[in-house]
């Protein structure tokens, strides 16, 4: 009998014949398959390098490139890369306008909802799902796990404008310069709230500055605490130990740098003293402004600019005497207004200036995007952009995934020409939106009376994506940490073997037996949302994204074919082993595996059955959870 | 195996330099049992049943508010230095900055022997009723079981390398990396040693050397939430269980023909089967297989009459605070029932149950030794503070009593051992509503066998730029004091507690010679 075998090293390719069934078209297949084979194997000498640029892409290194600069990939935008290149298709998404969160959410309150933190949820999951900026949210989803706030804290949980405009900076500021990015941040007065240096005080009395955001912007969100090289290596002194960023004197010199700061008074004034009025509480996401009243005037000491102690030391001059209160309108209360915002200013672009920032953002964000554990040089290479760009986030990003570390991904090469650490376990959410994506799922539609409105608008209607909860399913949820520290470090290393290989796993931290299995759960009824587990008959949900019958029906009938559709959407071709049509048995690797289940063990089920029950066991297994 | 035999057969324990290493920063053997490789297959374990249960304070509790000295309110007295600290006593009204605690809102515990004056605990440690379907159940706080000889603290413990003094600190003298971040310090706390760069923590480490028995591919190491370094040593390695679900079941996978879930099972099975090269993949699915594996295990004996406690928890409405305890009425406190859910008490249920199904024969578990890991977050009250705090003090004592009942219906009071860690005490002064990051803390130890009702290492005398070497009392600017007993010495006593021999204490605790040993806590 001719053997037709493929293994995972071929390129992609689709029959033109309209899809089989089972199983007398085996036959067919076979023929066509031989046919078409010789083709395949002429594409991959032509097209398979991963460096082509343009039509050169294959679709397996299309979707792969798509896993990691997007929320997933699917047909239309593994197409559409193929068509333009990686270079050009970054240089579109660079410019394409921001889809935000703020503004959604305010229309839909305008309209009469009771808008709570869950809509912003799923508005995340929602652009997460369909926004055309896909490098741009999923890049901003990365600086939300390193410039952390989260709504769990009361003082933040009914502040859903807040949050929701928090998150709009990150999406804003995402390709743009650190050093904006790390401003905005520090005057979000979601920020103050969470990390308590909104309303926070000049020494009085006994009373000393809050220490909190003083200490966090330095330790997560810039420098870090140890001296870096630039490829992220420590700097050891003469005694072989790593060099301090800085000490608690730094963090509390700094603490006094971050006082006075407030919600703005609102416009038209009257209802609060733009110079003395700090303790006024007023709802907003407008930036933070000085209150100079309450704004530290003394000089301070902060961290070296170069590794010290003591060397190229950032000092800050004493203020003018604005307490008491200066006249209004005098030269006084104009320098006083100046010292204070130049001061933040000034704090702001020293620590920007640190030559830490850029190896410490950098190999986060390749952490966040491509791997655990990326190369000393290849956080170099990031680096050095960050440096030459002045931070500027757009050319680093695309420095992080056009890099050879980034893009090496040969198929043909035993462990596709990676190390065997290479890659990063998906995010959680990740998992399940590169589902949510890869076939084309659509929101459900809650309109007013599904959201109990009376009398709701005609046009009102809410896309809905998730309705059970995130961390208790996914043990994550956008902007909703338990902690500063993210949902997880990026030094965690699961015990054992991956520590004894001295690896980090920053997502391993959240995977456990329970976690594991609730996440796979979800899983479950995300891929099943509106199918009947025993009829088969589609409901359309109204509170959750399902995959569409059109695009579950479209996929191939035939198994072989099926499984090869599968691969390409969700694992970029990377399926391990092969099978042999028509022999189940002679299989091996996961596909084997697949193909045995799909044509011999479920032989017979209806298509929908076997499509939704291959892609939720593809989804928990080990080959999709690691992104390579 | 005696624990002699099982310090013999792993080569690491040889009594060198070089053990210390191989414990804290060598290689680790494959984890046990699930791997089938059962270390204790054959073994009973060490006799009877002991647990440790670590109470996770996650953000820095501000513990000088939950004992605080209490001997009078004149000026000088040592209320009085506390209370000048501290910038006051709260009023929301008249001193909205202030963070001392009211001499009269302060529960009294009267002089503790070995002190010379009284104290107070915070007025949420008070006795509480919650009531369920009308009827009312009562609970004690800790302010009563500290009473009852049951509860002690250990005042202002905290990493160290070193006894250091204010004096050798300005000098330079060795101490712990990265003081006053959280991150740094509650790793401290977990590791047992103040050397960031191990790899072990010390409930992992004691459990590497405690024979623990019983099931072979259930670690004796099992957490309640989530991720800890305190339970990874270097052949043993957490089980992590949920709260509220225990072991949760991998649903489609169990036979449904609707699914084919016998047809995808098998292929899920030869999937997490598969050799991989790839580490992270190995890691994977070696998490799901270990979830699957115990699942059955796990929440079978959870759902049986084994794992099921008659100790009232669900509770219908809110339990304010009575108000004559003249805390801030206006914060509506609702600490149980369904308005107010006590998280830390749905975990030390979970404890419950498991101790519960440990100490069943029929259950299969069979473990001797245990050590449980149990968190609540929300301590870093940089603001808000005084109205935070009390919310979740309130909900550490009523868990930690609701506990203690569950224990009394197991009769497992005497066998258990629950303490507190958290990564530090905080500033004395203000920042306005809130404490900052310090160093030393006060920790609670409640269990049977506790020689309660008593404080152990120094209580210092809550003063800012405290320097006095007599009373070894020490505290910079803002009242960070510098611990005065090490969190090895904790560690020391409950791992002695729980079998560790006393010859054996310094391989998990390796700096233990630099301090004063073990303290008396625990027998």
């Amino acid at each position: 009998m001719p053997r037709a075998w493929r293994s995972s090293h071929h390129a992609f390719w689709r029959p033109v014949s309209p899809p089989l069934g089972c199983p007398w078209q085996i036959l067919i297949l076979l023929v066509l398959v031989l046919l078409q084979a010789p083709r395949a194997a002429a594409q991959d000498l032509v097209f398979e390098n991963g460096f082509e640029p343009g039509a050169g892409l294959s679709e397996a290194a299309a979707a792969r490139f798509l896993t990691q600069a997007s929320f997933g990939p699917n047909r239309a935008s593994i197409a559409h890369l193929r068509s333009i290149g990686r270079d050009a298709w970054i240089d579109e998404q660079l410019a394409l306008t921001p889809t935000l969160a703020r503004p959604y959410l305010e229309n839909l309150q305008a309209q009469g909802v009771s808008v709570a933190q869950s809509y912003r949820v799923n508005r995340f999951l929602h652009s997460a799902l369909a926004a055309p900026d896909q490098l741009r949210q999923r890049v901003a989803f990365a600086l939300s796990e390193i410039l952390v706030i989260s709504d769990q804290p009361d003082n933040l949980t009914n502040d859903w404008a807040g949050v929701a405009e928090y998150q709009d900076i990150l999406t804003g500021g995402a390709f743009g310069s650190y050093r904006d990015l790390l401003r905005a941040v520090a005057l979000s007065p979601q920020m103050g709230r969470y990390l308590s240096h909104w309303r926070n005080r000049k020494a009085f009395g006994q009373s000393k500055p809050d220490e909190n955001f003083a200490r966090e912007i330095l330790q997560l969100f810039s420098i870090g605490l140890h001296w870096r090289n630039s490829d992220f290596s420590l700097m050891l002194d003469g005694n072989g130990q790593p060099i301090p960023t800085y000490d608690q004197s730094v963090v509390t010199e700094l603490s006094e740098v971050f006082t006075g700061l407030a919600m703005p008074c609102p416009q038209p004034p009257g209802l609060c003293n733009p110079y003395s009025g700090l303790t006024a509480v007023f709802e907003s996401y407008q930036p933070m402004a000085c209150f100079p009243l309450f704004h530290d005037l003394s000089s301070k000491l902060l961290f070296d600019l170069d590794p010290g102690p003591a060397v190229n030391q950032v000092v800050l001059p004493a203020g003018p005497a604005c307490d008491p209160e200066p006249p209004d309108g005098s030269a006084l209360e104009a320098q006083c207004f100046a010292y204070c915002n130049d001061e933040i200013d000034a704090v702001i672009n020293a620590i920007a200036m640190h030559p830490n920032v850029a190896p410490f953002i950098s190999r986060q964000l390749i952490q966040r995007l491509v791997s655990s554990n990326p190369s000393a040089a290849y956080v170099e290479r990031v680096a050095s952009v960050f440096q030459s760009t002045a931070g500027n986030l757009g050319a680093v990003v695309k420095a992080i995934l056009l890099d050879p570390e980034a893009v090496t991904f040969d198929l043909s090469a035993p462990g596709f020409g990676q190390p065997d650490h290479a890659g990063h376990l998906r995010e959680p959410l990740l998992r399940a939106t590169a589902v949510w994506r890869a076939f084309e799922a659509q929101p459900g539609v809650c309109d007013g009376s599904c959201m109990g409105i009376a009398n709701p608008p005609p046009d009102l209607v809410d896309l809905r994506m998730y309705a059970g909860s995130l961390t208790e399913d996914f043990a994550q949820r956008p902007l909703g940490a338990a902690s500063v520290f993210n949902f997880f470090e990026p030094d965690y290393r699961a015990p054992g073997a991956v520590t004894m290989a001295d690896l980090y796993t920053p997502e391993f931290q959240i995977l456990d037996e329970t976690t594991s299995a609730t996440a796979g759960n979800a899983l479950l009824q995300l891929v099943w949302s509106g199918y009947h587990s025993f009829s088969l008959a589609f409901t359309q949900p109204t509170q959750a994204a399902y995959l569409p019958p059109a695009v579950v029906d479209g996929l191939p009938q035939d198994s072989a074919q099926l499984l090869d559709e599968l691969n390409l959407r969700m694992l970029y071709g990377s399926m391990s082993g092969s099978y042999t049509v028509g022999n189940c048995s002679a299989g091996s690797g996961m596909q084997g595996v697949l193909y045995e289940l799909l044509a011999c063990a479920m032989n017979g089920a209806e298509h929908r059955r076997k499509v939704l029950g291959a892609i939720h066991l593809i989804a928990i297994s080990p080959e999709f959870s690691i992104q390579r | 195996m005696s624990i002699s035999a099982k310090l013999s057969r792993r080569a690491l324990m040889a009594r060198s330099v070089s053990s210390v290493a191989a414990v804290l920063g060598g290689s680790f053997l494959p984890q046990l049992g699930t791997l089938g490789q059962a270390l204790a297959a054959a073994s009973g374990g060490l006799p009877g049943y002991k647990a440790l249960v670590c109470v996770y304070l996650a953000g820095g509790n501000d513990s000088f508010n939950l004992l605080v000295p209490r001997d009078s309110q004149a000026g000088g007295s040592r209320y009085d230095t506390y209370r000048q600290s501290r910038g006051g006593v709260y009023d929301p009204n008249s001193n909205p900055l202030g963070l001392a605690l009211g001499f009269n809102q302060l529960l009294d515990v009267g002089t503790p022997m070995g002190e010379g004056s009284a104290y107070g605990m915070h007025p949420q440690t008070a006795d509480y009723v919650a009531s369920r379907n009308g009827q009312n159940y009562q609970y004690p706080g800790l302010h009563t079981l500290f009473g009852q000889g049951q509860l002690a603290f250990v005042a202002n413990v905290g990493p160290l390398i070193e006894p250091i003094s204010k004096t050798d600190f300005n000098a330079g003298a060795p101490r712990p990396p990265q003081l006053y971040s959280h991150n740094d310090q509650e790793l401290l706390w977990n590791l047992g040693i103040g050397d960031t760069t191990a790899i072990t923590g010390w409930g992992g480490r004691l459990l590497d050397l405690i024979d623990s028995g019983g099931h072979p591919a259930l670690p004796p190491n099992i957490s309640i939430a989530g991720n800890s370094r305190f339970q990874i040593g270097a052949s043993v390695f957490p089980y992590q269980m949920s709260a509220t679900l225990g072991a949760t079941q991998l649903l489609s996978f169990d036979g449904s023909t609707t699914l084919f879930g016998e047809q995808r099972r098998l292929a899920l099975e030869a999937l997490l089967g598969q050799p991989s090269a790839h580490l992270l993949t190995t890691e994977y699915a070696s998490t799901l297989l270990r979830s699957r594996e115990l699942e059955q295990l796990v929440r079978g004996g959870l759902s049986s009459p084994a794992g099921q406690l008659n100790t009232s928890y669900d509770y219908s409405g809110p339990n304010a605070p009575d108000p004559a305890m003249g805390f801030y009425p206006d914060a509506n406190l609702h600490l149980m029932g369904e308005d107010y859910p006590n998280r830390l008490q749905d975990q030390l249920r979970m404890v419950a149950r498991m101790i519960k199904l440990s100490r069943d024969p029929s259950a299969g578990i069979n473990h001797s030794r245990q050590i449980y890991y149990v968190r609540l977050g929300g301590f870093d009250t940089h603001a808000s503070q005084m109205t935070q705090q009390q919310v979740l003090l309130a909900q550490v004592s009523q868990a930690l009593g609701w506990f203690w009942q569950a224990l009394g219906e197991i009769g497992a009071q005497s066998e258990v051992t629950a303490f507190t860690m958290s990564e530090f005490g905080r500033t004395l002064s203000s920042n306005g509503d809130g404490s900052d990051h310090a160093w030393g803390g006060i920790q609670a130890v409640l269990g049977g066998e506790v020689l309660g009702q008593r404080i152990y290492g120094r209580y210092p005398q809550l003063m800012l730029n405290a320097d006095n070497n007599a009373l070894q009392d020490w505290s910079f600017a803002r009242g960070q004091y510098i611990p005065t007993t090490a969190t090895e010495q904790m560690g020391a006593t409950l791992g002695r507690w729980l079998g560790l021999p006393n010859a054996v204490l310094d391989q998990v605790f390796p700096n233990l010679a630099q301090f004063s040993g073990p303290l008396s806590f625990l027998p």
